[in-house]
Order: structure tokens, then sequence, then C-alpha cells
């Protein structure tokens, strides 16, 4: 077993297992259906997860935005754009560029948050929390683990 | 446990008690860990985990004793909190889930502190008007929390304590709408909807270090992004050490949880790793057996969560089970036992260390330095 192959399968299993702890998350859900559309993956996924595995990799739409309020939503934002945009003055402001920079990190944030393309902006930034808690644990625990392992630091 | 938050103090009355709430239930914790020696059982989805991995011995017990400290800036100083873990799958796991426990109780309290905050904050105005928002279904999860409390507040505002755990009954929350602003509907969900995501906000501002002088949306999502970036990262850099301290595993992933999982049904004993050297099976066996009995050192857990994590990832030859059977039933939670097998498993590592690992040594050499030296600013 060559040492990348090693270190993917530590990787997966540090994450589907941070995952399954923390599973009333929709950002665990979206990290075990993201791995689990790798074949690669599906037997170390089915023996970590055993019963669950079926009911996890089923694909959950009750958090997925339904089409009928991705258009409304977006059409409201594109009122409410020409509304804004005819009343302030054509140009660079610091409130556009604010609200620009903020979007770009939102988008930004989306794509590292396991699947948080789906999510709105609220719920975004609760599972970002909850993301945030889970990875500090993952890494404080991979941290003993080097540790107790006692491996070699060649400097 | 630890209070993550210190939420504003606007409404002193209604935050001290929750807090004392919170204490209480800390208390409750801690007294738990004290009363059963250091023994809690497993919440279910890990005994589940346990059950279907077929473990004897260690589907039952596992124990977690969290210390942390906090920085000098009231941050929870997770690196010098302590895991200790019997037969736990990762201690990850159960620290998440404890900590996402009290995380989740604060969450609701403190959204709750938030909501009345603004409900506080109208009825001393005059001139109101009472408006009704619909909530979408979409924002189900929250409005769920939100609207009992909404009407909590508008029928018993001095019921306080009262946790926030009722079915969803209605989808709609009543928002008072402030002395001078727009009552138009979409203003106010708007404004509902602007007040929840600087919440939340705020929460990562606490949670996230280093951004506690920083004001505006984008700077705070800049940090979010760095250090959910950086934690990724060390993940990786982690996974990468770990998989280098284990030169000699061998493992072929795609089969061998097939077998692992036969052969633990028939022969009823956790697999073990498939080392070359005769005397570390042994050894391993005798640290996945001694999980329930000794319960003393941290390193032990530290250890028995290494191995968990190793098991897993490697592969059993078909001519190991009867070693193991043979040895398994030596086992009896002997200190000496667990002593010789520490060290048969240092000396294995030290002799990892300069046999025939030197291609990895001389990748160690390459990669490691530059990331420990990343690991350390970090």
């Amino acid at each position: 077993m060559s040492f990348l192959q090693r270190k993917r399968a530590i990787k997966l299993t540090a994450d589907v297992a941070m995952a399954f702890a923390k599973d009333g998350a929709k950002w665990s859900h979206a990290l075990i259906m993201n791995l689990a559309k790798k074949p690669k993956n599906k037997t170390l996924l089915r023996s970590i997860l055993g019963s669950e595995y079926e009911r996890l990799t089923k694909p959950c739409l009750s958090w997925k935005m339904p089409r009928a309020k991705k258009i409304l939503q977006r059409s409201f934002k594109m009122h409410s754009r020409i509304k804004k945009g005819a009343r302030r003055l054509p140009g660079v402001n610091a409130a556009s560029v604010h609200a620009e920079a903020a979007v770009t990190r939102t988008k930004v944030l989306k794509r590292l948050v396991p699947g948080g393309e789906h999510w709105d902006n609220s719920s975004l930034l609760e599972e970002t929390l909850d993301y945030v808690i889970s990875l500090r644990a993952q890494v404080d625990l991979m941290h003993l683990l080097v540790k107790a392992l006692n491996v070699p630091n060649l400097k | 446990m630890v209070r993550w938050l210190e939420a504003p103090p606007s409404d002193l009355s209604v935050l001290d008690r929750q807090r004392a709430c919170l204490n209480g239930q800390q208390q409750q914790h801690r007294q738990q860990l004290a009363d059963v020696g250091h023994i809690v059982p497993l919440p279910t989805p890990m005994q589940s985990l346990h059950n279907t991995n077929d473990r004897k011995g260690s589907g039952n017990i596992s124990y977690i004793h969290n210390q942390i400290g906090s920085h000098g800036n009231g941050w929870p100083n997770l690196a010098c909190t302590k895991y200790f873990a019997i037969g736990a799958a990762t201690t990850g796991e159960e620290e998440t889930s404890i900590k996402e426990q009290s995380d989740n109780s604060r969450k609701r309290k403190v959204e709750k502190i938030s909501n009345q905050k603004v409900g506080c904050g109208n009825t001393a105005e005059d001139g109101m008007k009472d408006k009704r928002v619909k909530e979408d279904r979409e924002r189900g999860g929250a409005a769920a929390k939100e609207s009992p409390q909404a009407n909590n507040r508008r029928e018993a505002s001095g019921d306080a304590s009262k946790e926030n755990v009722r079915p969803r009954k209605t989808d709609y929350i009543h928002v008072r709408a402030r002395r001078g602003q727009a009552t138009d509907s979409h203003s106010l969900a708007e404004r509902v909807r602007r007040e929840r995501i600087s919440e939340r906000m705020k929460y990562l501002q606490e949670l996230v270090p280093g951004c506690n002088n920083i004001t505006g949306k984008a700077g705070i999502l800049d940090q979010i992004i760095n250090y959910v970036q950086s934690l990724q990262r060390q993940v990786e850099f982690l996974s990468m050490k770990l998989a280098a301290a284990n030169p000699r595993l061998d493992f072929d992933i795609d089969n061998f949880f097939n077998r692992e999982i036969n052969l633990a049904r028939n022969s009823g004993v956790i697999p073990v790793t498939d080392m070359s050297s005769e005397r570390l099976d042994p050894s391993y066996i005798q640290f996945t057996c001694l999980h329930p009995t000794s319960a003393c050192c941290g390193l032990d857990m530290a250890m028995g969560s290494s191995d968990i994590v190793l098991h897993r990832t490697m592969s059993l030859p078909a001519s190991v089970p009867g070693a193991i059977l043979d040895s398994s039933l030596n086992v009896n939670g002997s200190s000496s036992s667990w002593n010789t097998g520490l060290q048969n498993l240092y000396g294995v590592e030290v002799l990892q260390g300069r046999g025939p690992a030197f291609p990895f040594q001389s990748l160690q050499g390459d990669i490691l330095p530059r990331n420990l030296e990343l690991e350390m600013e970090m």
C-alpha cells in the first residue's frame, strides 16, 4: 500500500467519523453523500457507518431549496437591484463594493463547507459554525494521535 | 464543559437564569462523570456504530473527561483538552457529540435571548404596530425554534427559562415593527433575516480566533474562510503524518473490510494489523482487549483510540486469526503485559525509523519540516 493511499484512507476515515458524530447537521449528511459518490470509498463507508449507510446516502431533499423558491428569490433580487440602481449614482460606491465583497466571500465559503451550495445565507452561517467546531475537534484528536504514536519528527 | 460564548449583557435577568441553567447542566455532566467513575454510556449513534462493528467488550463503555481551560481572552483552549476514551471509535466523535449538545443547547438559548431582546427593545416604545410575517418552509428549522419563542414572548414574557423543545405548531413569526420603521411585510421579513444573519456572524466572530477587532461582514467572512481552510489543511497534514507513522501497514482498501467483517463475525475478535513482525500482533491485541479494563493512563486511552483508527485501516490475512485467538485468551488486563506491548510497539517504531523505511524517511524529510513550520505558526 503506498503512502498516499494510506493517507487518503486515514483522511477519509477521519472525515466520515467526524461527519457521523454530528448527525443532526446538514453538512454532515452532505459530506457523507459527497464521499459516497466515489466508488472507491464505498467499502470503507459501509463498514464505518454500518446500518446507517443506507439512510445517510439517500439524497435528502428537505434542505435543498426547491426550484420555485430559487426562481422567486432571483426575481426578487433583480427587482430590488433595479430599484436600488435607479436611486443611487452609477459608479463605484463604498456600500456596493462592500456588498459585493461580502457576496464573493459568501460564494467562497459555500464551496468550503460541504454541501453549502444549496443553502441560504443564514443556514450557511449556522452550518459553518457547526463545521468549524467539528473540524477543530478533529484536528485536536489527530494531534493527540500523532503524539501518542510518537511520530519521529525529522528536522 | 465550558461556556463558549459571552452573551451580550442586555437582559441580565434572563441571561443569569439561562447561565445558571447551563452551569447546572455542566455540573450535572461533571457529576455524572465523577459518580460513575469516569464512565459514561455512549451516545446511541456510537452504540450502533460499535454494534455493527461487532466489537466485544467495547460496545457499552466509553469515557470522556473533558477539561478545557481557556485563554486569557475567554476562548476555550482546545489545545490543552484531554481526551480519554476507552474502546472509542474515535474520541473526536463523542467529544463532538457532547460538545454539539452543549453547543446546540447554548445556541437555542442564545437565540431565545436575542429574540427576547428584540421583543423587549420594542415593548417599551409607543406607537407600535403588530405585524405577522409568514415564514417560508425552508427556514423551517430556525422558524420552528423562533415561532414558539415569539409566541411565548407575546403571551408570557416573564417565562424565560422554558426550554425550547416544542413541536412546530405554526409557520408564523410574530414581529413587532420598531418605531419609525416601515411596517411593510417585506421589510419586516428582511429585518428579521438580517438580524438572524448578524446574530450568527456574532457567534462566528467569537468562535474564530482573531476577528474580535474586525468589523464588517466582509472582513469577518475573510477570517472565517481562512480559518476553515487552515483547519482543513491541518487535517490533510496530520493524516499524512499518521500515514507516515505506520509505514509497515499493508491494506487493500477494496477488499479488506469485507474480509475483516467476515473474520470478525467468525472469530468474534477484533481484527488487527498485518504486521510482518510477529511480536507486534499480540501487543495490538492486548491494546484492544485491554480497553474496558485499563482506565488510568491518558496515554492508554490515546493509544486505544489510535489503535481503533489504525485497525480500521488494516487488513487481516487469513493466517493470523489462529494466533489472535490464542493470544487474546491470555490477556487479563495486567499492566505488565500492557507495558511489554507498549514497548514492543515503540520498539518496532524505533526499528522502523532506522530500517527499511528509508524511502519514507526521505519523503518525510522533504515534506515534514516545512509543514512542521507551518504547523508551529498555526
